[in-house]
C-alpha cells in the first residue's frame, strides 16, 4: 500500500512539475499566480512523500484507514491485493462504456453495455439483464433526448 | 418599506387557481431536475422560459422561481444516497449525508435535508425581505479583496475539514487550483496548460469533473466490493427514520438559524458562488457545536448546516439580482434573463413599478419550498430503499447517468473524458486519504481568487488586503484555520 501511495504521490508531483515546466512559457504577469499556487503545492507534495517514507508503516496505514472507516474519503476496507483484480477489471468496463459511447453512439451503447455488464460481468439473469438495460435506456431516453432536447452523440461509425 | 398589503395580494394569487398549479408543477419539476445529476434547477428554469412566453409576468415568474427554489432540495437526494450531488451547491451535503445512507440512516438524512432546506430557504427569503431597505450599504463593501479572501477561506476550511491530513486537503485544494488554471487567463486571455487542446480553451468544465470525482470513484469501489451503500447489519429504511430526521433538526433550530444567515450573507455576494456557502455552514458548525468528532461520519448536524445554508443562499442570492443586475447565482443569471424577456427591468424600477414581481418571486421561493418538503418527506423512505440494491445493479446505472449527465451540459464528448478521467483520479485519491472535495474547491474557486487577487493588485497596493476590515478579518480567520490544527499536531507529537 505504501508503495502504491509513493506511486501516486509521484504521479502527482510529476504532472505539478510538468505545468510548472510549461508555465515559464507564458507572459510573466500570467504565469505569476500558476508559479505561486504550483511552487507551494509542490512544497507541500513533497513534504507529503516524506512523511509517507519516513514515518509511515504499513501498521500505521492500516490503523488509520480503519480509525476513518466512515469519513467520505475512507480508504475502500478490506485487503489491496484481492480487490485490485476486481477494481482493473471493473475500470476497464468503465474505459469499454466509453469507447462504445464515443464509437456506435450513445443509443447503441447505453442498453448494450448494460446488458453485457449484468448479464457477463454481474452475473445476473437475462431477464434482469434484459429489463433493468431497457428500463434504463427508456428512462434517460425520455428525460434527455424527448424532454431536454439533448442531441446525443451518435457514434463515429454511424 | 414592505408594504404588506400588495403582498397579502401577491400570495392570495398564488394560492388561487392557476398559481396553485404552476406552484405545484414548478416545484415537481424542479426537484425532478435538481435529484438527477448533471441537471438542476437552472437547467428546468431554461427548459421551461420558452413556454411562459405568453404567460402574465406574475405568474411567468411564479412558475420559473418555483421550479429554481425547489431545485436546491432536489439535488441534496443524490448528495446522501450515492454521493452526487444534484447540483454543486449540494457538494457539502455529501460529506455527512453519504456516511449517513452506508450507516442505514439514509431515511433520518433525506428527514434532515427536507426539513433544514425548508426553514432554511424560509429564513433566507424572510431576512431578504427585511434588507431589502438596505441593501445597498452592504453590497458596496465587499471589493476585489474580500472576494480573494473569501476564495482562500473556503480553500483553507476544506482542507481542514473534509477529511484525510491537513497537508494531504492542501495539496488537493492547490492541485485543483492549478487545474482551474487551464484555459484562456481571465485579464490578459493568453492561452494556458491547454497543451494544444482546442476543448480546454475554456478551462476544465466543474460538473463533469465533479461527477467524475465523486459518482465514478464511488461506484467503481462499491462494484469492486461487493456490498451495497447501506452496510449489511444496518435498519431498513422507514417513516420512522424520516420522522427521526425532522425532529432532530428541528431540535437543532439554533444552527439552522446561524446557518441560514450565513447562507444569505454569502448568496447576496455575487460571484462567490452556493457552494461556498454549503462548506462555509458546515466549517462553522463543526467548530460551533459540542461533540464535533462525529463530523465527517455521518453527523446529522453537518447535513442541517450545509442544506440550510444552501437554500437560504437563493434568498440572499435574489437581493443583488434585483437591486442591481448582478446576479448572485448561475440560477439567478436566467432568472435575470426571464425577467428581461417579459419586459421587466431590475433595479430602482422593479422596487418602483413593478413591487407585485418582487414579492411573487419572494412568496413563490416560500410555496415551493413547501411542496418540496411535502412531497420530499412523503416519499423519503421510499426513496432510500435505493442504497440497499445490490451494487451490481447500481455501479453501471451510475456510470451511464454520470455520463450522459456530463454530455448534456454542452452535448460534448470531451465533457465525457473529462468526467471519467477524474473518476479515475477520485478512486486513486479517495484509496490514499486526498480529500477530493478540497480539490473541486480548488477547481471552482482558483479563478475566482486568481482574477479578484490581479484585479486587487492592479488597482492599488497589497496593503489593502489588512486596512480593509472584512479583508482582514478573514486572513485572521485563514491564518488562525491553518495554524490551530498545526500547533494541535506538534503538541500531541511532543
Amino acid at each position: 500500500m505504501k508503495r502504491e501511495e509513493l506511486v501516486f504521490n509521484l504521479f502527482l508531483l510529476a504532472v505539478l512539475v510538468l505545468m510548472l515546466v510549461v508555465n515559464f512559457q507564458y507572459r510573466p504577469r500570467a504565469r505569476r499566480i500558476p508559479m505561486m499556487t504550483g511552487l507551494c503545492t509542490l512544497g507541500l507534495l513533497v513534504a507529503v512523500n516524506a512523511r509517507t517514507i519516513k514515518n509511515r508503516t504499513r501498521d500505521e496505514f492500516e490503523k488509520q484507514s480503519k480509525s476513518h472507516a466512515d469519513d467520505l474519503d475512507a480508504p475502500p476496507q478490506g485487503s489491496n491485493a484481492i480487490y485490485a483484480k476486481k477494481e482493473a477489471v471493473i475500470i476497464l468496463w468503465l474505459i469499454g462504456l466509453t469507447a462504445l459511447m464515443y464509437l456506435i453512439g450513445f443509443l447503441i451503447a447505453i442498453p448494450l453495455y448494460l446488458f453485457l455488464f449484468l448479464y457477463v460481468f454481474a452475473k445476473e439473469t437475462w431477464k434482469v439483464s434484459l429489463g433493468m438495460s431497457v428500463g434504463v435506456f427508456a428512462v434517460i431516453y425520455v428525460i434527455f433526448v424527448k424532454i431536454l432536447n439533448v442531441h446525443v452523440h451518435e457514434g463515429l461509425l454511424f | 418599506m414592505i408594504e404588506w398589503g400588495l403582498m397579502g395580494s401577491t400570495l392570495m394569487e398564488m394560492l388561487q387557481w392557476p398559481g396553485i398549479v404552476y406552484l405545484l408543477s414548478g416545484s415537481i419539476i424542479g426537484m425532478i431536475f435538481g435529484a438527477i445529476p448533471g441537471l438542476s434547477g437552472t437547467t428546468a428554469i431554461v427548459v421551461l422560459i420558452p413556454l411562459t412566453f405568453g404567460m402574465p409576468p406574475t405568474t411567468a415568474m411564479l412558475w420559473l422561481a418555483a421550479a429554481y427554489g425547489a431545485g436546491t432540495y432536489g439535488g441534496a437526494i443524490p448528495a446522501i444516497l450515492i454521493n452526487t450531488p444534484g447540483e454543486p451547491p449540494n457538494a457539502a451535503t455529501v460529506i455527512d449525508g453519504y456516511p449517513m445512507a452506508k450507516k442505514g440512516k439514509a431515511g433520518v438524512a433525506l428527514g434532515a435535508a427536507a426539513t433544514a432546506s425548508t426553514l432554511g430557504g424560509f429564513i433566507g427569503l424572510f431576512i431578504t425581505l427585511a434588507m431589502i431597505p438596505i441593501i445597498n450599504r452592504f453590497l458596496m463593501a465587499f471589493s476585489y479583496q474580500e472576494f480573494f479572501m473569501m476564495a482562500m477561506l473556503g480553500l483553507c476550511i476544506i482542507a481542514v475539514v473534509s477529511g484525510g491530513t491537513l497537508l494531504k486537503g492542501l495539496v488537493a485544494g492547490g492541485l485543483g487550483m492549478m487545474l482551474s488554471f487551464v484555459g484562456f487567463d481571465p485579464i490578459n486571455s493568453v492561452l494556458r496548460f491547454t497543451f494544444g487542446i482546442q476543448y480546454l480553451w475554456d478551462g476544465i468544465p466543474v460538473v463533469p469533473a465533479l461527477f467524475g470525482l465523486l459518482a465514478i470513484g464511488e461506484a467503481i469501489v462499491l462494484l469492486s466490493r461487493g456490498h451495497a451503500i447501506a452496510a449489511e447489519h444496518t435498519a431498513p429504511p422507514s417513516r420512522r427514520q424520516v420522522l427521526t430526521g425532522i425532529r432532530q433538526t428541528v431540535a437543532q433550530w439554533f444552527l439552522i438559524l446561524r446557518s441560514s444567515a450565513l447562507g444569505t450573507f454569502i448568496g447576496a455576494v455575487p460571484g462567490v458562488g452556493g457552494t461556498v456557502a454549503g462548506f462555509l455552514a458546515y466549517m462553522q458548525a463543526k467548530n460551533t457545536c459540542r461533540n464535533n468528532q462525529s463530523f465527517g461520519k455521518g453527523d446529522i448536524r453537518g447535513v442541517i448546516a450545509s442544506e440550510a445554508a444552501n437554500d437560504a443562499k437563493e434568498g440572499g442570492a435574489l437581493l443583488p439580482t434585483l437591486a442591481f443586475g448582478i446576479p448572485g447565482s448561475s440560477g439567478m443569471a436566467v432568472l435575470l434573463g426571464a425577467l428581461t424577456l417579459h419586459g421587466l427591468d431590475v433595479g430602482q424600477d422593479i422596487f418602483v413599478m413593478h413591487l407585485d414581481i418582487v414579492y411573487m418571486l419572494i412568496m413563490a421561493g416560500l410555496g415551493c419550498h413547501v411542496v418540496a418538503a411535502i412531497i420530499g418527506l412523503s416519499l423519503a423512505d421510499k426513496v432510500a430503499i435505493l442504497t440497499r440494491i445490490r451494487p451490481t445493479l447500481v455501479g453501471p446505472v451510475i456510470f451511464i447517468v454520470c455520463i450522459v449527465g456530463s454530455y448534456a451540459l454542452h452535448n460534448q464528448m470531451g465533457d465525457v473524458f473529462v468526467c471519467i478521467i477524474f473518476g479515475l483520479l477520485g478512486y486513486e485519491m479517495r484509496k490514499y486519504r486526498y480529500p477530493r472535495i478540497a480539490l473541486i474547491l480548488g477547481l471552482l474557486l482558483g479563478n475566482m481568487a486568481e482574477t479578484s487577487l490581479r484585479q486587487a493588485l492592479m488597482m492599488g497596493s497589497a496593503w489593502k488586503f489588512v486596512t480593509r476590515p472584512i479583508s482582514l478579518s478573514m486572513l485572521v480567520l485563514i491564518v488562525l484555520l491553518l495554524l490551530i490544527p498545526t500547533i494541535k499536531y506538534f503538541r500531541k507529537k511532543a
